[in-house]
């Protein structure tokens, strides 16, 4: 099993070095379209996801919910990850 | 003798544009050349379909006088009465009545290219004391005194480089910045018909565009437009990928089974430019804090854009609401008196340049520079 908490503070490692720019304010709720994230970005994040992870995710699990924030993308990473 | 112009304009985009018609109206007899054939820039001749830059986060307009006639006469109806905030159409109402749409978080104007083209040529051709010479590139500039005397054998009192790369700054030996393709990726722009995409949330875009990225394409940006069952692609990749990436998505994306494109060949559109470094550089710092400056001359709300060379945009946004000023003195040269810019050209660092590009503060820019030239002038009386 692999806590969401843990896959929340490596993508907020990934999005901090390699989307935001440095000076950006982000925490697990930040709500990330708000904050500027484009749907390439979101891409990006989840091909690091499938990369890191080596599962992808399925095209149900890409929701609006899911996307909404780092928490929320997450715990729907978890899930698909944990799922036998 | 060759002939005389009060103000030769170099270049016939947005920027071009607006600083030869505002030139000619304050009365200068006014010089516009171009290389092409035709009027209209990256904007009436790339395949872009969206005016950026336009509007502030309510969606009214940032600069009035012609950066607002001109985007009115795009439109293909009545233009939209006074936009109050609550008063803003759907996005189903944009491409109707030529009302701004909503992208993410700015207002863009849906546009067709050709109807950019037709709107120059008239404006142009209708504008008294403007003389535009097609097909005929920069070829000479000479100067003395830190001021250009003459451009291509005219004489000339003033000249406003609007050529998007600086082309009469370099040869009149003016200091220049640069932007490159590390920071502003190239794109290959065009439309694709036949499309039943249901893109109006993040969710459905990155259901569109993760399968794309993962069989490997360079990243791709999709943007509604005013023709029925058909979007605007921008394509990071190369040309010679067009095809391969039109195939898998007939074959692989829901919405897409159906999709060509009515172009036969593909070209890339540069984002990259230089700048005049003009009496004060614009900054990055001086966009996102939404400064202001006693000689403003124009207004711009567009976040700074900035694209990897891997094509990743990165967008870094004003403060909700705020706008940042241009200063006259980023419109004019710093070491030949007589030199201004407007467009793409303007004396701006390479952050501030990837907010102060797009078309909407071009138009402005460039007919702040139009005036700016003609009141310089008046001066030398
Ligand atoms: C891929 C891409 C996507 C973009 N997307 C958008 C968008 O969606 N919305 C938006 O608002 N902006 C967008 N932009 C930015 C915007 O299109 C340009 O920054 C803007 O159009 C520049 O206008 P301009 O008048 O300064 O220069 P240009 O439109 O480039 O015009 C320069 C003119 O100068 C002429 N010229 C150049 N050299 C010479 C010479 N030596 N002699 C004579 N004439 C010369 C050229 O022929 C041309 O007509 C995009 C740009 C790119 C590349």
């Amino acid at each position: 099993m692999i806590p969401s908490s843990e896959i929340e503070t490596e993508l907020l490692a990934f999005l901090r070095r390699d989307i935001f720019a440095p000076e950006t304010q982000l925490d697990g709720e930040t709500d990330l379209v708000a904050a500027g994230f484009d749907s390439m970005s979101l891409v990006k994040t989840l091909l690091h996801v499938e990369t890191n992870y080596g599962k992808w995710i399925p095209e149900s699990e890409i929701t609006n919910e899911a996307l909404a924030s780092i928490r929320a993308l997450a715990a729907t990473v978890a899930r698909v990850l944990n799922e036998k | 003798m060759s002939r005389a112009f009060d103000i030769v304009v170099i270049g016939s985009g947005a920027a071009g544009i607006a600083a030869a018609v505002s030139s000619a109206r304050a009365g200068r007899a006014t010089l516009l050349l171009d290389k092409n054939p035709a009027p209209g820039g990256t904007g009436g001749l790339s395949g872009l379909t969206t005016l950026c830059g336009l509007y502030d986060e309510a969606g009214n307009f940032l600069n009035d006088g012609f950066t607002r006639e001109f985007a009115n006469a795009l439109t293909e109806r009545q233009p939209p009465a006074q936009l109050e905030p609550e008063a803003i159409p759907s996005k189903h109402a944009g491409p109707e009545t030529g009302a701004p749409i909503k992208m993410g978080r700015v207002w863009v104007r849906p546009y067709r290219p050709e109807k950019f083209r037709e709107a120059a040529a008239h404006l142009l051709s209708s504008t008294p004391n403007l003389q535009p010479h097609w097909q005929a590139p920069l070829a000479n500039v000479s100067v003395a005194n830190d001021r250009i005397v003459s451009v291509n054998g005219f004489n000339v009192g003033a000249v406003i480089d609007c050529s998007g790369s600086a082309e009469v700054a370099q040869a009149g030996g003016a200091e220049c910045l640069e932007t490159d393709e590390t920071t502003q990726a190239t794109a290959v722009i065009f439309p694709l018909h036949h499309v039943t995409p249901e893109i109006h949330t993040p969710a459905e875009a990155v259901k569109l565009l993760l399968p794309l990225a993962r069989a490997g394409f360079p990243p791709i940006n999709f943007q509604a437009n005013l023709e029925p069952n058909s979007l605007t692609a921008k394509f990071t990749g190369q040309p010679a990928q067009v095809p391969a990436l039109i195939e898998f998505l007939r074959t692989n994306i829901r919405g897409f089974e159906n999709c060509s494109t009515p172009l036969k060949e593909f070209s890339v559109a540069r984002r990259a430019g230089r700048m005049i470094v003009g009496e004060y550089v614009l900054t990055g710092a001086d966009v996102l804090g939404g400064r202001k400056f006693h000689d403003a001359v124009a207004r711009g709300a567009w976040p700074i854009e900035q694209w990897n060379a891997a094509g990743q945009a990165r967008l870094r946004y004003l403060p909700l609401g705020a706008h940042y000023e241009i200063p006259a003195r980023s419109l004019r040269a710093a070491k030949i008196e007589n030199l201004f810019m407007a467009g793409k050209t303007i004396s701006a660092d390479a952050n501030a340049i990837g907010s102060a590009r797009v078309m909407g503060c071009c138009l402005a820019t460039g007919a702040a520079a139009g005036v700016l030239a003609a009141k310089y002038l008046d001066s030398q009386k």
